[in-house]
């Protein structure tokens, strides 16, 4: 691998590799999860909607 | 079809994902300059990757919605271009942590490869704030397609920046020894798989935020239809009228 200039002192990457890899799983779980509220939010607003749309059909 | 495809990625996702982390921490050998931090490149680079295959989705939908004006493309580009912004910012944060211990210092300005990578993310950050500016869908929708296309002009410059123009440290892949080459292979597949496992979810939610404004423009046609149908025509948000969660309509609908 070229890898350009290294300056790596032993001993002092071990943090760093840890961070990367906690980053990535935090920010991308955060992402999911914050997906799936907003998926159950619509999913609320569906039934409500598709409630209101019957009682709105039966009523005529 | 999208919920059927949902359900075998959440079977699949976890344990590639496992695999990826196993053979990446207990399988592939240290790499002899930089030791153990190198590690970060089997996350690194597929979330790169991943990203730009989220842009390039951005592209050919965009192109798609300005031949067909068929708002699933439309809709397929907005999702794309969230989750690949996502990704590209981890692969972004996940280098820069990588660079700190390598080259001591997390960013290098002159460095044409992280520069032009910056941009790409911005310009991706952009074509979600005009998403986001724009309430009409039909305009939004053509908008944000052009960006879509020129935006992607972004990704060829961001792989061809360092093999071609080589200003910077960045590395170039040359060669990986056999176990590390696999471990490579294995982990970008799984980036991929958990890439498609993630724009599916957003899928899912695109198609149900449709169908809530689908359903609540039918309520107030079949409410009022005369005054939704002029709404609708004039172009209003009709769905602002409704007070959710008791869909009581407000003063400005009359009854």
């Amino acid at each position: 691998m070229n890898i350009g200039q290294v300056h790596l002192q032993t001993q002092q990457f071990l943090p760093y590799l840890t961070v990367a890899y906690c980053l990535f799983f935090a920010v991308i779980f955060a992402y999911v999860l914050s997906l799936s509220r907003r998926q159950s939010r619509l999913d609320n607003d569906l039934a409500l909607l598709r409630r209101a749309l019957d009682e709105e059909k039966r009523r005529r | 079809m999208v919920r059927r495809l949902s359900r075998a990625l959440d079977i699949v996702v976890a344990p590639a994902m496992l695999i990826s982390l196993v053979l990446a921490f207990l399988y592939a050998p240290d790499e002899a300059t930089m030791k153990s931090v190198y590690r970060i490149f089997f996350f690194h680079v597929p979330a790169a990757a991943s990203s730009f295959v989220g842009f390039a989705i951005v592209f050919v939908c965009s192109i798609l919605y300005l031949r067909t004006r068929k708002q699933m493309y439309d809709l397929l580009a907005g999702a794309a271009a969230e989750v690949g912004v996502v990704f590209c910012a981890v692969g972004i944060g996940m280098g820069m942590l990588w660079a700190k211990p390598v080259w001591g210092t997390y960013w290098i300005p002159g460095d044409v490869h992280l520069m032009t990578t910056a941009v790409l993310f911005l310009i991706y950050v952009s074509y979600l704030m005009l998403r986001a500016s724009i309430e009409d869908d039909e305009r939004r929708a053509r908008l944000a397609s052009v960006i879509g296309i020129f935006g992607f002009a972004g990704v060829p410059i961001v792989y061809f920046s360092i093999r071609v123009v080589q200003i910077g440290n960045h590395p170039v892949l040359l060669g990986l020894e056999p176990r590390m080459q696999l471990t490579f292979m294995v982990c970008m597949t799984s980036m991929l798989l958990f890439f498609t496992f993630i724009l599916v979810r957003r899928v899912r939610l695109e198609l149900a935020r449709a169908e809530v404004a689908r359903m609540r423009r039918d309520l107030l046609e079949l409410a009022y239809p005369r005054e939704a149908t002029a709404r609708v025509v004039a172009g209003a948000a009709v769905e602002t009228q409704w007070n959710a969660p008791d869909l009581a309509p407000t003063s400005e609908v009359p009854s």
